[in-house]
């Protein structure tokens, strides 16, 4: 199934084949069968109402949620998956540097989404203030494939401009699957914007 | 006090001292304590079970602990209540096997005490071993707890079972072998309250170790010299004590943030 708006643009990263997808301990399937393939330097918005099974298929391709059926191929050697929400400890000992070294695995400097922020205890940080630490996070961990969940959620317009910047550096072999309904994130980054409806039926027709 | 006879009590209680500090650190990060305070317990019901059925006591003790961390770890990822329900279970056996067989009451003892003055130079080795391997692993555990911290983003590759493996049986080997030396009410006593004193005074991830480490050395010099000094058995003195400098350190918490607020 070919839905990036360059399809022979680079190497496959993931490719699920007639995929089952749902939450463990689902009587049935939630999702599927699905065929898709990620390649490197894909940017895509996956869009849909509540419950169209968005979130689910990024945790499916970050390997958090197991297939029922089908197969998933991940050629990808380092990926990274942002979950829609990451609740905190009351009591939570850790920096944004740290933060940065547990996702990235270095020590990185600030950066526009995160600046003035690594200093400060997680804990001590507000709900958007956080969601730009795990942000800058992300992109300073520099994934062959980024997988955001809503990652606009939280931010307000300073933090989005600053996220739309940041995304927009990402170099242009870096494949990046966001889930939103965030429209100027979509047009702003230059996204190809896929419908869950319209990966079902293409998945139908690759079937 | 360092003359020959306090020399392998006193350096084996601080070394284990500071391995709590680092192991009660490491659970805390994952809410995981309980699971600490029952693989403790099941450490000492498997020593006094192997003193029973006359098996080595360490090996017997590492078996018992090792089998429930990987129950309550891996295998069913138990809910707190049921943590507990282990924890009740051990000392249940613990209790019935010290109602039938009196002549445990001294290896038992050793578990539920505490006979820190009686270290032996033998013990003590297998603890000098212990921290040469906290040393060479450090990097490793330290990848291991902060990684602990991503769910539920998800960094790919994760970690596999076999490389959160040496985390988990140097974890294991620190709380078996401190159960042994400084009893397991102290044991967990220090796993509990000098992490969580620590996250409250902490900046970032290194001073909340290195903070915690503290917390657990200031606690046993003192319960150390106290009992010394009083004549007195060495665990319920670090437990008191230790809660004594928790509550101090607690209320002067809550004075200097009420100062700041006004």
């Amino acid at each position: 199934m070919l839905l990036n708006r360059n399809p022979e643009a680079g190497p496959v990263l993931v490719q699920l084949n007639n995929a089952g997808i749902g939450y463990p301990g689902a009587i049935q399937t939630s999702l599927g069968p699905v065929t898709l393939k990620i390649r490197s330097g894909d940017r895509v918005a996956l869009t849909g109402s509540n419950g169209t099974g968005k979130s689910l298929l990024l945790k499916t391709l970050a390997g958090q949620i197991p297939l029922i059926l089908g197969e998933l191929q991940r050629v990808a050697r380092r990926w990274l998956f942002l979950a829609q929400e990451h609740p905190r400890p009351d009591l939570w000992p850790m920096n944004g540097y740290d933060w940065i070294k547990a996702v990235a695995g270095h020590r990185d400097a600030e950066c526009a989404l995160s600046a003035g922020l690594l200093n400060k205890r997680l804990d001590a940080l507000s709900g958007g203030q956080w969601q730009r630490v795990r942000l800058s996070a992300a992109i300073a961990a520099a994934p062959e494939l980024l997988l955001l969940d809503e990652p606009s959620n939280h931010l307000d317009d300073a933090g989005r401009a600053a996220l739309i910047k940041q995304l927009a550096q990402l170099p242009a072999s870096t494949a990046l699957w966001i889930t939103t309904h965030d429209a100027k994130l979509i047009t702003s980054l230059g996204l190809t914007q896929l419908t869950m409806a319209q990966l079902q039926e293409a998945s139908a027709d690759a079937g | 006090m360092l003359d020959s006879f306090w020399f392998w009590p006193f350096w084996s209680g601080l070394g284990s001292a500071v391995l709590l500090g680092l192991a009660g650190a490491s659970l805390f990060l994952r809410s995981a304590s309980l699971q600490g305070l029952v693989v403790s317990q099941s450490a000492a019901a498997g020593g006094i079970l192997a003193s029973a059925l006359v098996l080595p006591v360490l090996p017997g003790a590492m078996l018992l602990a090792g089998l429930v961390y990987w129950h309550v770890q891996y295998a069913k990822r138990l809910k707190p209540e049921r943590i507990l329900l282990f924890f009740l279970l051990c000392g249940a056996s613990v209790n019935a096997l010290l109602a039938n067989m009196t002549h445990l009451h001294a290896a038992a003892e050793r578990w539920l005490s505490g006979d820190i003055y009686y270290i032996s130079r033998d013990d003590a080795l297998w603890l000098l071993l212990l921290i040469a391997a906290t040393f060479a692993l450090y990097p490793r555990l330290h990848r291991v707890w902060l990684q602990s911290q991503l769910a539920p983003d998800i960094v790919g590759p994760r970690l596999s079972v076999w490389q959160r493996m040496p985390e988990a049986i140097w974890l294991l080997s620190v709380l078996v072998l401190s159960s042994y030396l400084l009893g397991t009410p102290a044991a967990v006593f220090m796993l509990l309250l000098p992490p969580w004193l620590a996250a409250y005074w902490s900046k970032c991830f290194r001073s909340f170790l290195i903070l915690s480490v503290l917390i657990c050395s200031l606690i046993y010099l003192l319960a150390w010299h106290v009992a010394l000094w009083l004549d007195q058995p060495f665990a319920p003195l670090l437990i008191l004590g230790g809660s004594l400098l928790g509550a101090v350190a607690y209320g002067i918490r809550k004075l200097c943030s009420g100062c700041r607020r006004r």
